[in-house]
């Protein structure tokens, strides 16, 4: 219930209660003189009467103090007024949806108890006969929608609805909506939506339904805000680099904004200066050595606004370690320009220059032996590999199930028949006869060069290439000229293998003397060791499938609210990331790893989308109003209801 | 003028009655009293058996030949009577809620009484309660003493503590044994100091009337609003609400005149309740024999 005046300015008149506490002060120092004759009599008489006296003093002074308050409201006229809808129809029976927008926006300032206050006030004002469903924009644990004539029900969902941190597809979820009111009863259907109505939300400005009425529920239109946008960390030589992005999404500057990192019980402190509608970037800098090795989680917050979600970010940041790379040289020379590697080796410790790796060179029997354990490295590059024992071919297809990556290329010590049969459940493609030809190499449509790499792979020429035959689920990344496999790849449980048709050297084609050899390389590294860094950063609502360490077939996700969810390594997603927060993997109670969960960037841009635009129904007056019931009249009773007991109470300790 | 205090309505009013006291007298002049003193009287009061110390010339020969036991007799005596007024003109006799203080209105039922007990031939001194009164009027019969009386009570004031102890003191040096004390005052003073004053006039054979000047307000206390209340008779000071005490102040002053009538009873001495709205003869009817 509000308040309001029509005469406010006489409420000035309330200063008149501190009167009576005045005139008890000063009677109480001071009184009429006179002189008597029994007064030993009056100190005996006061001991008795003291408290008794206070007690009455207390009483008269709070009627007084309230007369005269009840009289000043009397004379400032004050009445009460509720919120009602006013439809051009009121008494007509008909469906409505009350959508009430709990998009994470909608925790600016007091916006969201606004929707919530005038959707109950909608529905107490529903005609007897009508339906009425209560939504949440973005769903949460509410996912049935019920359609019913009960208006408490309905004040029960409403209470229910929360405020996510999710931002959400208005325009399609408005889609659904009326899609579920259509099928509902009563010919006579609206859609009430009760939003902040921010411009991120909707796709489409003209966006114009027939059922739709658009509520505004902010308190001002204006609601500057100022959010972190981004966040990345990184680690450059023995530093790691936090650099956060923070914008300011108001019209006036923001001048000397905190901002806090919080990282391994560290706080390092920066101020951002954004201009208006603007935004900035500044890097935080933490020297390695001062970081957990392993993995580091943290936390960015600038200081508080009337949004205060999306002045916080969190993040997980696993140190770097150097990829190993054991590079198996089937054809090693003396003259290590002849080696089956040379090129391959140059060009891996080209890229270890910018990005640091670890290379081992070893022979065919170094390879076989017992002694070399794959699992002590991330990829392996078999070039021109002649001779696979049983046991290492067993070892490559453990380690390529396990996580690691495997680059194959053939050359004339390479017998098809071993490969096939050794490696027959790992390999992209069955390797079939040696052709010999004049080719130049395509990449394919679906794979992830660049044009400008795709381009240059024209200039290789190819003149000798086993035959490959992909096997099911074989991605083919590049072509000759004769549509003959030249690079094919396959996705081995979390392993990559890829497989060459030609040999790493000149010998059979001259793809390691073109420029688009390193880039190549570099490529196909990266795409080798995709697994390294892990996915640890995730935004609210998107699914993270969950890597199983070795022997592991149960984990325990621990959200930020303490709650405890099992996966499973049968089904390893996990969609439950509905707060932002560090989530902790656990095995048992030893901690695996963590990953963070972090708001949409998005919805941070409170700017506002006109209500016209999206209805189309502009024509018709709609809308609340305000419905005022005088109440003075109750205050001028109580006037004389003070009046009258002040009386009672003197006339009462009078006697 | 000495009938300007004297209140002649109660005087005329009062004129053929007797004032007395109801015990026994000591006096050598005939008078309108009953003395102590047996013997002279031709009224024969009552027997006594005979003790060592009576006369042998009062005893009863014919009762020791009827009963063969020695008995005395007694006779009653009729004397004139020495009064001894002494009256309070300490500071708190000044009050007055309307009109004429209390002190005024003990001048005037003192002069009334003076004037009323000399027509009747009883010998009439005066004194006041003033810390060093060395001009008491003793004891004299005779009108003519009537005016020094008033002039002395005409000089009187309201000012000073009351000392009531003191001024008995001295007056019983200048009064004989059997005088009457009629004491007028306000006896707004420790209770427990009355009471030894009065002992201490039973104990040297004195007779008492205490007179006890009230004003209305002293016993109603009709006072409204938040006053600060001066004592009359010293430095204290005390703020009040009238209405919050007054209940309190009647109850209290209430209990302190029953028990000064106790005290005045049990030490066989006259107590009169006088207000001051209450006429002069209508005090003084209720101390005339009847």
């Amino acid at each position: 219930m509000n308040i309001s005046f029509l005469n406010p300015f006489l409420l000035i008149g309330l200063v008149t209660v501190s009167l009576p506490i005045v005139v008890h002060l000063i009677s109480r120092k001071s009184g009429i003189k006179k002189s008597f004759s029994a007064v030993s009599f009056l100190f005996s008489s006061q001991v008795e009467t003291l408290r008794r006296s206070k007690i009455k003093d207390l009483i008269l002074l709070i009627i007084r103090s309230l007369i005269l308050v009840s009289l000043v409201l009397v004379f400032s006229k004050p009445n009460v007024f509720s919120l009602s809808y006013v439809d051009v129809d009121v008494n007509d029976v008909k469906t409505v949806a009350i959508v009430i927008d709990n998009s994470f926006s909608m925790g600016y300032g007091d916006n969201f108890t606004i929707a919530k206050n005038k959707a109950k006030s909608l529905i107490e004002s529903l005609a007897d006969g009508s339906f009425g469903a209560v939504i949440p924009l973005v769903p949460t644990d509410i996912t049935e929608h019920v359609v019913t004539k009960d208006k408490r029900k309905m004040f029960e969902v409403l209470e229910n609805i929360k405020l996510s941190f999710s931002f959400t597809d208005n325009e399609r979820r408005l889609e659904d909506i009326f899609s579920f009111i259509g099928k509902a009863p009563n010919n006579k259907k609206e859609v009430f939506l009760f939003s902040d109505f921010q411009r991120n939300g909707w796709i489409n400005e003209k966006f114009k339904r027939e059922w739709l009425i658009p509520i505004d529920a902010t308190s001002d239109s204006k609601m500057p805000n100022r959010a972190i946008s981004d966040l990345g960390v990184k680690d450059e030589g023995d530093a790691t680099k936090v650099s956060v992005k923070v914008s300011n999404y108001s019209n006036s500057p923001v001048d000397a904004l905190l901002a806090t990192l919080f990282l391994d019980n560290k706080e390092i402190k920066g101020f951002f200066r954004i201009e208006p509608r603007s935004e900035q970037i500044k890097e935080f800098i933490v020297p390695k050595g001062t970081l957990n090795s392993d993995e580091t989680t943290g936390k960015v917050e600038i200081s508080h606004d009337n949004l205060k979600v999306d002045d916080f970010r969190y993040f997980v940041h696993s140190q770097s370690k150097e990829p190993r790379i054991l590079l198996v040289d089937g054809d090693p020379r003396e003259d290590t320009r002849l080696s089956e590697t040379y090129y391959l080796a140059r060009a891996i410790e080209t890229i270890s220059e910018i990005f640091p790796l670890r290379l081992s060179i070893i022979d065919n029997d170094s390879f076989l032996s017992e002694k070399l354990k794959l699992k002590d490295y991330d990829l392996l590059i078999m070039s021109n590999v002649g001779d696979i024992s049983t046991k290492k071919a067993f070892e490559i297809e453990e380690f390529l199930r396990g996580g690691g990556a495997t680059v194959i290329f053939l050359g004339d010590r390479v017998r098809n028949d071993l490969y096939n049969v050794m490696l027959r459940n790992v390999l992209p493609a069955e390797i079939g006869a040696i052709s010999q030809g004049d080719y130049f190499l395509n990449a394919n449509e679906l794979n992830q060069f660049t044009d400008e790499m795709n381009e240059k792979f024209r200039q290789v020429e190819v003149k000798k290439v086993f035959d490959l035959h992909p096997v099911k689920k074989t991605n083919i990344i590049l072509s000759t000229s004769y549509n003959k496999p030249y690079l094919t790849q396959r996705k081995v449980e979390k392993g990559n293998i890829f497989l060459f048709a030609a040999t790493a050297d000149t010998a059979w084609n001259n793809f390691p003397i073109t420029p688009v050899f390193l880039p190549f390389i570099k490529r196909t590294l990266d795409l080798s060791l995709s697994k390294q860094p892990g996915i640890r950063q995730l935004l609210v609502g998107e699914s993270v499938e969950i890597d199983f360490p070795n022997s592991i077939d149960e984990v325990k996700i621990r959200t930020p609210s303490g709650e405890e969810i099992k996966v499973f390594r049968a089904n390893p997603n996990f969609s439950h990331t509905l707060i932002p927060g560090i989530y902790a993997v656990k095995e048992d109670d030893k901690a695996l790893y963590n990953f963070s969960v972090n708001i949409d960037p998005r919805e941070s841009n409170i700017e506002r989308v006109s209500l016209e635009s999206i209805s189309s129904r502009s024509g018709i007056e709609r809308g609340f109003v305000k419905v005022f019931k005088e109440i003075w009249i109750y205050f001028l009773w109580g006037t004389v209801a003070l009046f009258i007991s002040e009386s009672i109470i003197r006339f009462l300790y009078s006697r | 003028m000495p009938k300007d205090i004297i209140d002649i309505k109660a005087a005329l009013r009062l004129k053929g009655f007797s004032f007395r006291i109801s015990s026994r007298v000591k006096g050598i002049k005939a008078g309108i009293h009953k003395s102590q003193h047996k013997g002279i009287s031709p009224d024969f009061l009552e027997y006594k058996e005979y003790s060592y110390g009576d006369e042998l010339k009062h005893i009863d020969w014919r009762l020791y030949g009827r009963h063969d036991r020695l008995y005395v007799k007694k006779f009653e005596d009729e004397v004139n009577l020495s009064w001894c007024m002494l009256i309070d003109r300490s500071g708190s006799m000044g009050y007055a809620s309307n009109g004429n203080n209390k002190l005024d209105y003990a001048i005037r039922l003192s002069a009334t009484l003076a004037y009323l007990l000399l027509k009747q031939g009883d010998a009439v001194g005066i004194g006041d309660f003033s810390d060093n009164d060395l001009k008491m009027i003793t004891p004299k019969t005779g009108i003519a003493n009537l005016t020094p009386i008033v002039e002395k009570l005409n000089s009187f004031n309201a000012y000073g503590n009351t000392e009531l102890k003191e001024a008995i003191l001295r007056a019983i040096e200048k009064t004989k044994k059997g005088s009457a004390f009629v004491i007028v005052s306000d006896f707004l003073i420790d209770l427990d100091k009355i009471e030894e004053s009065i002992k201490l006039l039973r104990a040297s054979g004195r007779e008492v009337i205490a007179f006890q000047v009230m004003d209305t307000n002293e016993i109603e206390f009709n006072f409204d609003g938040s006053i600060e209340f001066i004592d009359m008779e010293g430095e204290n000071k005390i703020l009040v609400d009238s209405g919050d005490i007054r209940d309190a102040y009647r109850k209290r002053m209430k209990e302190f005149i029953e028990r000064l009538k106790f005290v005045c009873l049990q030490h066989k001495s006259r107590y009169v309740f006088s207000p001051t709205i209450l006429p002069i003869e209508d005090v003084l009817i209720q101390i005339v024999e009847k």
